[in-house]
């Protein structure tokens, strides 16, 4: 779906040249410690930057040709904050940049838990309810949810999320994840996800990108990027792993 | 107070709308010489009352609701553009650049070119309102939350010291007409209205308030910050053009008409707001009838309150923003900047 040709971006944003692709149907985690270039990452990939050399390609097309409202109906960005000067009511918010016709894509609002909210004010949530509802709007905008597919083509589509689970409670950030995990299940969509948690990037995501220093220096399978080693040298982190299932590992933290 | 349902606002837009009409009637009969009604019914009333009606009145309440409305819509525009519910023509300097543009033309160059006096000073007042935005939005830029509150409103009150001061240093070089000329422009006043005078207002600000209506979708989708609005669909570049270009020649050609009203762009979206929620696709047209009406009324009261003398219409918007603006400042709704 997405490819990224020899991309690379000079200072002061940095990224050292990347070849890699995203498949439709995958819920890809990029992760890596502070400052490691995972949010510029995905703002090249959402074509809100321009990178420095190479090209990035989605649907077999240059994402500088695309027209601003092409593209959204192609991908769709949630950022790590939103700040809102004005009070939205939550149901209006979620329909900005809403590319389809009619009523906001059923499923949603359910999936993350936003109906008791829809009817208050955006500067009355707490962090964790603005998240998801950010998470929302970007959902609406692409016209997908777990339960509907409200698009009028049949091409497929792109969701990225910087830190979406960052003021989530565990509970929430478990229905996120499987919210996630089933966006991906679809055939025309990938979900691409900046975590910190590497437990939860390894229970849910397809694959990983490991960043450092604007290096992209593992991409794989959970079990494959997330090594004792690895989250030493990059996270400077004493951890455990241990395979719990054939695919998956879990991190514990040493004292 | 929480913003209004979609079935309650629209009905309350056709209300606003008749309001407007029955003010334009009302305020078209009083004044220094209170008019009949039967005057509105072709009832023709004497040459003198025809003439006050038709020459003096009619153009004046044209201009009010001209000004008052692209104001109105200005201060919308501005303050969805920097996100920011303190951005006001007034208080960012915009008008106060108008201003000096204009004084600077009326004290170095009036005069010299023949014809194009009126002309001279629309430009000058829209080169003054631009460059003032244009200064006013890099400093801005960069800044978020109440960060780039205190930043902007550091950057007005700058500039509103700055034009303050380089307008009084031109009082030194002003010949004594005028001096007289820029002290009651400088205080806001729509006495200068003229069916001539508002030919151009006709044609300008109904155009800047078209195409800032037009800018409406775009803007809410500004609301998400530069990134997401961009990743919904958003030009923003193209927007902040069409936005900043478009207020400042709203707001200059304004200043040069009727000197600097103030508290219009920051006091009718902030309370409109509030019963219309932050969408601009009904802010907007709620913004110019809300404009025009209380323009309307400021200029009735101000050349009602003293007649036969008049009080400047920027002293009583003041008077009535002022306080207000306190009020906003003291009250709960300042942890909302």
């Amino acid at each position: 779906m997405l490819e990224l040709i020899n991309v690379s971006l000079e200072q002061p944003f940095a990224l050292a040249p990347i070849n890699e692709q995203i498949e439709a149907g995958e819920l890809l985690g990029l992760i890596g410690p502070n400052g490691a270039g995972k949010s510029t990452l995905l703002s090249l990939i959402s074509g809100y930057l321009q990178p420095g050399s190479g090209k990035i390609e989605l649907l077999g097309r240059e994402l500088s040709a695309y027209l601003p409202g092409q593209l959204a109906r192609r991908r769709a960005l949630v950022t790590q904050q939103m700040d809102s000067a004005f009070d939205w009511r939550v149901d209006e918010f979620i329909r900005l940049g809403q590319q389809h016709s009619g009523e906001p894509c059923p499923g949603i609002v359910d999936a993350l838990d936003i109906r008791h909210l829809l009817g208050r004010g955006v500067l009355s949530l707490s962090g964790g309810e603005l998240q998801r509802v950010t998470i929302a709007r970007a959902m609406n905008q692409l016209g997908v949810s777990p339960l509907a597919d409200a698009r009028d083509d049949d091409q497929g589509c792109l969701l990225l999320l910087d830190e979406p689970t960052s003021a989530l409670d565990i509970g929430q950030q478990q229905n996120l994840m499987r919210v996630l995990r089933t966006l991906a299940g679809s055939p025309r969509i990938a979900v691409v996800c900046v975590l910190h948690d590497l437990n939860l990037a390894a229970r849910y995501c397809d694959r990983l990108w490991l960043l450092e220093q604007g290096r992209l220096c593992a991409s794989g399978a959970p079990a494959q990027v997330l090594s004792e080693q690895r989250i030493a040298q990059v996270f400077a982190a004493q951890v455990h792993v241990s395979t719990v299932e054939q695919r998956q590992v879990r991190i514990e933290l040493l004292a | 107070m929480k913003a209004a349902g979609n079935n309650v606002r629209l009905p309350m837009l056709i209300l606003m709308l008749a309001g407007l009409c029955g003010l334009l009637v009302m305020c078209s009969l009083v004044g220094s010489i209170g008019l009949s009604p039967r005057i509105l019914v072709g009832d023709l009333p004497s040459a003198l009352e025809w003439q006050v009606w038709s020459e003096v009145r009619l153009p004046r309440l044209l201009l009010a609701v001209l000004v008052g409305s692209t104001l109105a819509v200005g201060g919308t525009a501005m303050q969805g553009l920097f996100r920011n519910p303190l951005a006001d023509p007034t208080l960012l300097g915009q008008a106060s650049g108008a201003g000096l543009a204009v004084s600077i033309w009326v004290v170095l160059f009036s005069g010299r070119f023949a014809g194009l006096e009126l002309y001279g000073q629309f430009f000058a007042g829209f080169i003054g309102a631009l460059l003032v935005t244009l200064v006013i939005f890099r400093i801005g830029r960069g800044y978020k939350g109440r960060e780039s509150t205190i930043t902007l409103l550091l950057a007005g009150l700058v500039i509103n010291t700055l034009t303050g001061a380089i307008g009084g240093v031109l009082t030194f070089i002003a010949s004594e007409e005028q001096l007289r000329q820029l002290s009651l422009w400088g205080m806001g006043s729509l006495s200068s209205a003229e069916w001539s005078t508002l030919t151009v207002a006709c044609v300008v600000l109904p155009l800047t308030l078209w195409v800032l209506a037009r800018c409406a979708g775009d803007l809410d989708l500004f609301q998400l910050g530069e990134v997401s609005a961009h990743a919904a669909g958003l030009d923003g570049e193209r927007l902040k053009n069409r936005v900043v270009l478009a207020s400042s020649l709203g707001v200059g050609l304004c200043v040069a008409l009727s000197g600097i009203i103030g508290f219009i762009g920051l006091l009718v979206p902030h309370c409109l707001r509030l019963y219309f929620g932050p969408g601009h696709r009904l802010l907007i047209p709620a913004s110019m009838l809300c404009g025009a009406i209380l323009l309307l009324i400021a200029d009735t009261l101000a050349r009602s309150l003293a007649s036969p003398a008049e009080i400047p219409v920027g002293l009583v918007t003041s008077i009535i923003g002022g306080p207000y603006f306190l009020w906003l400042l003291l009250g709960r709704k300042v942890r909302e900047f």
